[in-house]
């Protein structure tokens, strides 16, 4: 029997928590916290040190409540969606009939990598409604960019109030439909200059190769790997179904490396493609998934003259 | 040199491709020479008459008095595997006895050329002959036997290549991205070289099939420190390839994703030992 504002929902309830400050935080957290505890649900928190102490010490001692290393959890999108299924799929099989999560996003993400981030929250919408999960995401108002702010309400279906109410958001839009939408890349500055390496029609061989060359002495050996595995996918999925001519380009930045792989083609035509392990019907879907979790950046655009993909290894939070 | 010593490295079981027969023919020379050279009894099984590469190769003296007494053979490829069909196992038993009865001669081993072009026509020859390459190439490892194993471009195609080049330590540049062979030590283990991705992902799966390579104990080994790339249809192979023989494979690699990859998909038929 599920409890809360979720009591009579099926599957994930999804909502954000907009505080502008620590009262506003704790007035939201501290009773969805206690309430599960409460209930005897499985209740946790996935925040970043500092909100962690705050909502740690405003909690009585030995409140039951499961505190997760956040900055772990969320490395890379695909990832945290992985490890979060197998934890509830975990829970549900010791049997919870509901899992309490709060988590929040480190203030670095809303940079260059709020894209994949923002992706991430519209795709868990689906990815977690297998579970009887009630989660909540908190967006501090007062670091979080505006444009960042306009993603949150739509990705995320409600909103918990600090005065204890549970709001529909007006602008979610279901992930099928976000996830189609076409978003801009912010261009890397290292896009603005000449590649150190351009090829078209590379086999997956070549554009490997061209990583490994350009990559020596720049970046860690596993870095490097990971990256050659994810261009060696990105350059396939592109020859094998999109569009020729497919343009492969490399940057090198002092703590990073950037790739390119562009075709004439429409792109993915599975919206979680990258996010979830699709797999039979929409081909490439794998190897796509494999690509986002092994680079430290994955961003996609779409236009009138084709699909690009930017894969980013080393530090992606470039200042644009 | 002893029984139990053998040809040290890759150049013990090669695989040569080429389109004219006069390359092959020098090379053939030098390599069967080089044999004679540290005490070898060396054959070459020729796609063309024996007694043509005979006449030819008499202008050399020290082919001719090689072939006088017998430490230099000419035959023709039919001669030695029959009529097109070849039997894995009793072909290495025939060499086996080559190999005894060159050492028991006062030989140091056994060095062959074999122009094999007309056992691998089609693919169902193939399917066996992989198999037989293996099996020798294993034989090798253990005995005093190298070889060269010829294969003709105007006869078959890249792919043909590729597939017979897969299965030797070492072939000619551009001929094949992968190779699987015995390794050194005569434990069943395997070597696993080169670059597996997306191009050649269903030829490795392929090999594996036809090789069919057996674990020597409990799981079957694959050496991988000499594989640049590996992606995950390759590593889906391998695993199920492990549940077909009711093992696990172990590959041992440099490569950090291979690990990675095989938890993503939870390819549970293989273990990845990540060396450095």
């Amino acid at each position: 029997m599920r409890t809360g504002a979720a009591a009579d929902h099926h599957g994930y309830y999804h909502e954000a928590v907009l505080y502008g400050s620590d009262e506003e935080l704790l007035a939201v957290v501290l009773p969805f916290l206690t309430g599960g505890v409460a209930a005897g649900e499985p209740t946790m928190v996935a925040f970043g040190d500092r909100n962690a102490d705050l909502v740690r010490s405003a909690l009585p001692r030995n409140s039951g409540v499961t505190f997760l290393p956040g900055g772990d959890v969320y490395a890379r999108p695909a990832t945290a969606i992985r490890s979060y299924r197998q934890l509830l799929a975990d829970h549900v099989a010791a049997g919870a009939t509901q899992i309490r999560i709060i988590g929040e996003l480190q203030p670095v993400l809303f940079g260059p990598t709020w894209d994949w981030w923002a992706r991430y929250e519209s795709a868990i919408n689906h990815a977690y409604d297998d579970f009887p999960l009630w989660s909540m995401c908190g967006y501090d108002t007062r670091v979080t960019p505006s444009a960042a702010l306009a993603d949150v309400v739509r990705t995320h279906p409600r909103t918990a109030r600090p005065d204890g109410r549970h709001v529909p958001n007006a602008d979610y839009l279901p992930p099928v439909d976000y996830l189609r939408q076409d978003r801009p890349m912010v261009l890397d500055p290292l896009q603005h200059t000449s590649p150190a390496v351009e090829l078209v029609d590379p086999t997956p061989a070549q554009a490997r190769q061209a990583v490994h060359l350009a990559g020596a002495d720049r970046l860690p050996a596993d870095d490097l790997d990971d990256l050659a595995v994810a261009v060696s996918e990105t350059v396939t999925n592109a020859e094998r179904h999109g569009l020729p001519p497919v343009w492969f380009r490399l940057w090198t930045g002092a703590d990073r490396i950037v790739v390119t792989v562009s075709d004439r083609g429409t792109g993915p035509s599975d919206p979680f493609a990258g996010m979830l392990p699709v797999r039979g019907a929409t081909a490439g879907g794998l190897g796509l998934w494999i690509t986002h979790q092994s680079c430290s950046h994955v961003s996609m655009q779409r236009g009138a003259d084709g699909c690009t993909l930017r894969l980013t290894a080393g530090n992606p939070h470039f200042t644009a | 040199m002893t029984s139990g010593s053998r040809p040290k490295g890759p150049s013990g079981h090669v695989c040569w491709s080429y389109d004219d027969p006069a390359t092959l023919d020098a090379r053939a020379r030098e390599y069967l020479l080089a044999g004679l050279a540290v005490g070898e009894r060396v054959q070459y099984a020729s796609a063309e008459p024996a007694g043509d590469v005979v006449r030819r190769w008499s202008a050399d003296p020290r082919l001719r008095e090689a072939l006088r007494t017998g430490a230099a053979e000419v035959v023709s490829i039919a001669d030695t595997y029959g009529d097109g069909t070849v039997d894995p196992t009793a072909q290495v038993a025939v060499y086996a006895a080559m190999t005894d009865a060159a050492l028991a001669d006062g030989h140091t081993g056994l060095r062959v050329v074999a122009e094999a072009s007309s056992l691998v026509r089609t693919a169902a020859q193939r399917e066996t002959f992989t198999r037989y390459e293996h099996l020798v190439d294993r034989f090798m490892r253990g005995r005093p036997m190298s070889a060269a194993c010829a294969y003709d471009r105007r006869l078959l195609d890249d792919r043909a290549v590729e597939e017979l080049a897969s299965v030797h330590p070492a072939a000619d540049p551009g001929s094949t991205l992968f190779h699987l062979h015995a390794a050194e030590q005569v434990d069943g283990r395997l070597v696993l070289t080169g670059e597996l991705d997306t191009s050649n992902q269903e030829l490795f799966a392929t090999t594996l099939r036809r090789v069919d390579p057996e674990p020597g104990g409990t799981e079957l080994v694959l050496d991988g420190d000499g594989l640049r790339f590996v992606d995950y249809r390759s590593l889906v192979h391998l695993h199920r390839h492990a549940e077909r023989r009711g093992t696990t494979v172990l590959l041992r690699t440099t490569l950090g994703p291979a690990a990675r990859l095989v938890e993503l998909l939870g390819l549970r038929g293989i273990r990845v030992e990540t060396i450095r």
